[in-house]
Order: structure tokens, then sequence, then C-alpha cells
């Protein structure tokens, strides 16, 4: 499941024209990365890493902590970028790649 | 207080330091009502000058690794410093020497408090340990980037450089999690750590941070963005990407890719990245000479560096290999900022005629001569100390030199009367005489090396405009290929990644 979302986002992102998708097809491929991380620290019956909790076992708190970092840096990422399409958008009235002269 | 406590705040304290700056600021601007960005960060870039000189001067001659965690816990966030560090410190030292010249190109104070964030992140990357916060850095660094490359209005500059470095960054925590699968743990030494756990794990662990390298390092083919994001921007980010930001895929090729690779005896690594470097070497510089812009061509010659550099680490000339990032940053600054003195319209791209005064004119001349490793240009020994032990790269080199002076041979240089700032050169040569006693590569006689150099030279001289003018069908060559072309960009990447994976199959698994 994991491999096949993968595609769809690595898909979008090589395939598609449209700047908005190709942002959206780039945060597809973030989530799934950051989905594989966590599922390394899951275990099946175990509690959350809280330690006033009286459970013996815990799931790995470090992929969670880890995690929540490349979340915010994804949703900046995110916002930056979008504000980016949004501005050359205003200016020169597209944001087809197809359409789009370097120069 | 001994040195060693002195040297171990200092690393702590130096990507604390523009951060501070920004607090300052922002104190300043709520509670006093005044902006004093501007000197907080000559303050800033001061202090980090001083310190980074201390650092490096507390490591000629030390061989062994500063390594201080923030707590006992066993991922706790881990600085270290070693030797080879201290280039890629005197790297980003020469830019941020040069921001107190160009100031003035931050009108605003939130871009001068990006200004400070980029410089956190530059920083933090340096001293940084362990992968994870190399991660974190690297992304505030990229971030405030993505920001100072959109200043002047070239937002798909900026929207370009985010997508391809994005997608760079997702390769790179892909291989950290596997990195964490494989041995929990994220330490840049992690190969002594893991070397019980599956050679398969390991090998893609290192296929992954290669391919997020070779990209955010711009190795052929993802490599066009390079002249497209470095100018978007005013000339001292332009100076400091080129001269720092982009050789941070090196800094990363080599501590989490090459050293582990050498370490398990992945001979196929170095292989690949020697295939490489020379069509990074070769290619790039065939597009710059069909390029009509001048600012283009200045960080096209980047990636051509790139090429060279590779080519010596995939050698294990390391030290060379680090010695030409430094000496080449001082280079692309001076081509750089000495772009802000010239009369050149960028609209007119065909035209390619340059004015200056004589005095920009000629360093800048010496800058070309310089970054194609000229005598007696310190590039020079250590051009010659990597072709003197493998001569069979000379035709490459000579090559791509012929097309490098080329590029910048075919434009038509005419000499003006303007005013200059005389410290901004005298600062410059004060750099060359201190590099020139830094790094004690010895400057042979001129001789046969030399008068082949010359020959290149002159060659490019007499033939680069009459062979631009001639073949001007090829100009702009990377865009005819789909080599500017972002989507062609991204399917390099996949590209490249499979590539490296079935030649390392082939070669490491058989």
């Amino acid at each position: 499941m994991t491999l096949l979302i993968l595609f769809v986002g690595l898909y979008g992102l090589v395939v598609c024209d449209n700047l908005i998708r190709k942002i959206m097809s780039l945060t597809v491929v973030q989530g799934i990365v950051v989905m594989s991380f966590l599922t390394t620290g899951f275990q099946a019956h175990a509690a959350a890493p809280i330690l006033s909790v009286p459970e013996s076992t815990f799931v790995d708190p470090v992929p969670q902590a880890l995690m929540l970092t490349a979340i915010v840096i994804g949703v900046c990422f995110n916002a930056l970028a979008l504000a980016f399409v949004v501005k050359y958008f205003q200016h020169h009235g597209t944001i087809e790649i197809s359409e789009i002269h370097e120069r | 207080m001994n040195a060693e406590y002195l040297v171990r705040t200092l690393l702590l304290f130096f990507p604390v330091l523009p951060l501070l700056g920004n607090v300052f600021i922002l104190t300043a601007k709520y509670l006093l009502r005044r902006d004093i960005s501007s000197a907080v960060i000559v303050a800033v870039v001061l202090a980090q000058l001083a310190s980074g000189a201390v650092i490096i001067a507390s490591f000629i001659g030390y061989e062994g690794v500063f390594v201080t965690a923030i707590s006992e816990w066993d991922y706790s966030i881990v600085f270290a410093f070693d030797a080879h560090k201290t280039y890629f410190l005197a790297a980003y030292l020469t830019p941020l020497l040069f921001t107190l010249f160009r100031l003035h190109l931050f009108k605003t104070q939130y871009v001068r408090m990006i200004l400070l964030f980029y410089l956190a992140g530059c920083s933090g990357l340096l001293v940084t340990g362990d992968v994870f916060t190399f991660y974190v850095f690297y992304e505030v660094m990229i971030m405030a980037a993505y920001v100072l490359i959109g200043i002047k209005g070239k937002y798909y500059a900026s929207i370009k450089y985010m997508i391809i470095g994005a997608s760079s960054s997702a390769l790179f925590l892909g291989g950290v999690i596997l990195l964490y699968a494989s041995g929990s743990y994220f330490g840049f030494s992690f190969v002594d750590q893991i070397m019980t756990f599956s050679e398969y794990n390991l090998h893609l662990v290192l296929l992954l941070f290669s391919t997020a390298f070779f990209v955010k390092g711009a190795f052929f083919p993802v490599s066009s963005w390079v002249s497209t994001c470095h100018t978007a921007t005013n000339s001292l980010i332009s100076a400091f990407l080129s001269a720092f930001t982009i050789f941070t895929g090196i800094y990363g090729l080599y501590y989490l890719v090459l050293v582990p690779a050498d370490l398990l005896g992945f001979t196929g690594i170095f292989d690949f990245l020697r295939i490489l470097s020379v069509t990074t070497m070769l290619l790039p510089a065939l597009f710059l000479f069909f390029e009509p812009h001048l600012k283009r061509v200045i960080a096209g010659t980047t990636v051509f560096t790139i090429g060279f550099i590779g080519l010596m680490l995939s050698y294990r000339m390391y030290e060379v290999a680090f010695t030409y990032i430094v000496v080449h940053g001082l280079y692309k600054c001076l081509l750089f900022l000495l772009y802000d003195q010239f009369d050149y319209d960028e609209s007119r791209q065909d035209d390619l005629r340059v004015a200056g005064s004589w005095k920009a004119l000629t360093i800048c001349g010496l800058g070309v001569l310089f970054t194609t490793g000229f005598f007696p240009a310190l590039t020079y020994a250590l051009k010659y100390q990597f072709v003197g032990s493998f001569g069979g790269y000379r035709l490459v080199v000579y090559f791509s030199m012929f097309l490098v002076l080329g590029a910048f041979f075919k434009f038509r240089y005419r000499i003006v009367r303007k005013k200059e700032n005389n410290l901004f050169y005298l600062t410059f040569l004060a750099m060359f005489a201190i590099y020139y006693l830094a790094f004690p590569y010895p400057l042979s006689r001129p001789g046969i090396a030399f008068l082949i150099d010359l020959a290149v030279m002159g060659s490019a001289l007499v033939f680069a405009r009459p062979l631009y003018r001639r073949l001007s069908i090829l100009s702009r060559l990377d865009t005819r290929f789909f080599f500017r072309n972002l989507n062609y960009e991204l399917l390099y990447i996949v590209v490249l990644f499979f590539t490296e994976m079935i030649y390392l199959q082939l070669v490491v698994f058989g």
C-alpha cells in the first residue's frame, strides 16, 4: 500500500503540469515518508509513550518526536510554495509549467 | 577557562547567534519602536567571523573530533566538529565577510530577519553531528533561501528551487528512516553502530542519501536549476548560494555517503560518482558556452566546479577537493559581487556587451581565469595536484576549461568611468593573500602545464565568439534539450535514483 501511494505521488510530481497539483503530489510523497517512519516505532497493544501511564510496553517515541518536526517543516513548505504560486499567478496569469518561460 | 572549553562553547553558540539577533530585532521593534536590524546583522556577522576564525585556528594541526551532546539521552542533539569541517566553515565565512559590503541590498527589516534565519541554518549545518539535526538545519537554511530567492519578484525560480529541494529532502528523509529502522542510531558515525545489520539495508541507505546529495549538489542531469535559481536574487545571496549552500550537497555526500561507503567497502559508489562527475564537468560546460546571459554563466561555472570536485572526491583526494571549495567560494563571491558593478542589459541577452570600470573588468577577468585554474591561482596548484596523479583526465579538464573560458570570452567588454569602493577590492586582495598563506599547496614554476593552459586560454579567446555566433542556433542549448524544464528535471531525479540502484546492484551484488 505504501509503495502504491508513493508511486501515485511520484507520478503526479513528474507528470502534472499544474504547479498546485505538483505541490500536492509532493505533499503525498512527504506524507508517505512520515507514515513509514511512524510505522517503524509501532507496536501492537502498546501504550502511548507517556511516563505517568502505568504500562510496561510503550510504542517507540523517537519516530513520533522526529516526524512532528518533519510535519512542521512540510507545513511551512506547503504554505510558502502555495504563496509563491499565488504571487506567480497574479503576475503572469498562469501556473501551467508548459506555459512558463524561464527567461 | 581552557582553549577546548572555549571552542566547544563557540561551537554551541555559533548557530544561536543569528537567532539571538532576530530576538533583539523583534524586541527593539515592539518595545522601542526602532529598527535595529542593520546594526544587528553587522554585529552577528562580526561575531560569527571572529568565532569562525577562532574555531579554524584551534583545528590547525588537530586531527580529533569535538563532540558535544545537548543532554545524556541516546537521541540527544549532537554537535560535532572535525578538521574537515573547517574547510566548509571557511567557505561559509567568505560570503559572510562580504555581507558587510552589500547590506544595502536588503531593503526591509523582514528580509534582513530572513537573512539571519538563513545564516542560522548555514551555521547549524556546519556544527551538527547527527543526521536528523542535519535535516532540520538544512531545511531552516533552504526555507530562508526560498524566500530570499523570491525577493526580486522572480517567483518561478523560487518555486522551482522549492520543488527540487523538497524532492531531494524526501529522499534524504527516506534514508533517515531506513537508518533508524536498521540500527536506531542517527550520529554521523552511524556505520560503526550498524555494521552488524543487513548489508542490503545499508546499501539502500547510502543509495537514498547519495541520490539526495547528488540533487542538492547539482550533479548532472539535475543541474540546470542552478542557473535559474542562483541568478534570480541579489548578488550577495547568489554568492552565498554558489559559494556555500550548493556545497552542502558535497558536505553531506562526504560525511553521510563517502566516508561510510569507504568503511563498508562499497566502492561502487565511488565509481558511479566518477562517471557522474565527468558528465557534470562536460555537459553543463557545453550548455554554458551557449548561454547568452552573463549572470547565468557565472552561476553555471559552479556546476563545472562541482563536477571537478566530485572527480577528486571519487579518488579520495578529500583535502584537495575541500581546499578547492574554499578557494572557489572566494572567486565566486568576486564574480557575483562584481556583476553589480557592470552595466549589462538583461533584456537584450543576444547583444553580449558588458560595460564596467577598468578595475572591475580586470579583477573580474582574473576571477574568471582563477575559477578555471589558471596560473598563479591556488586552483592551478590544486588542479595539477589532481591531474598530476590521474593524467587520463587531462582532456576532460582542458576541454571543459576551454568551454568555461569561452563562455566568458564570447562577451564584448567595454571600459566606462565609475565610482568604486576601494575597500571592497582591498578586502578581496587580503583574502587572496590569506588563502595563499593558509593552504600549503606549492605553485610549481610554470612549465609545460602552464603552456597548455595558455594555449587553451588563447584558443578560447580567439574562437569563442566566432564559434558562438556561427552556432547561434544552439543558443540556450539546455532549454532546447529539456534540461531546463521542471517536469524533466524531476524525471531525471527518478532516473538518477534507478540508474544508480541498477549500477550498484550490478557492481556490489554482481
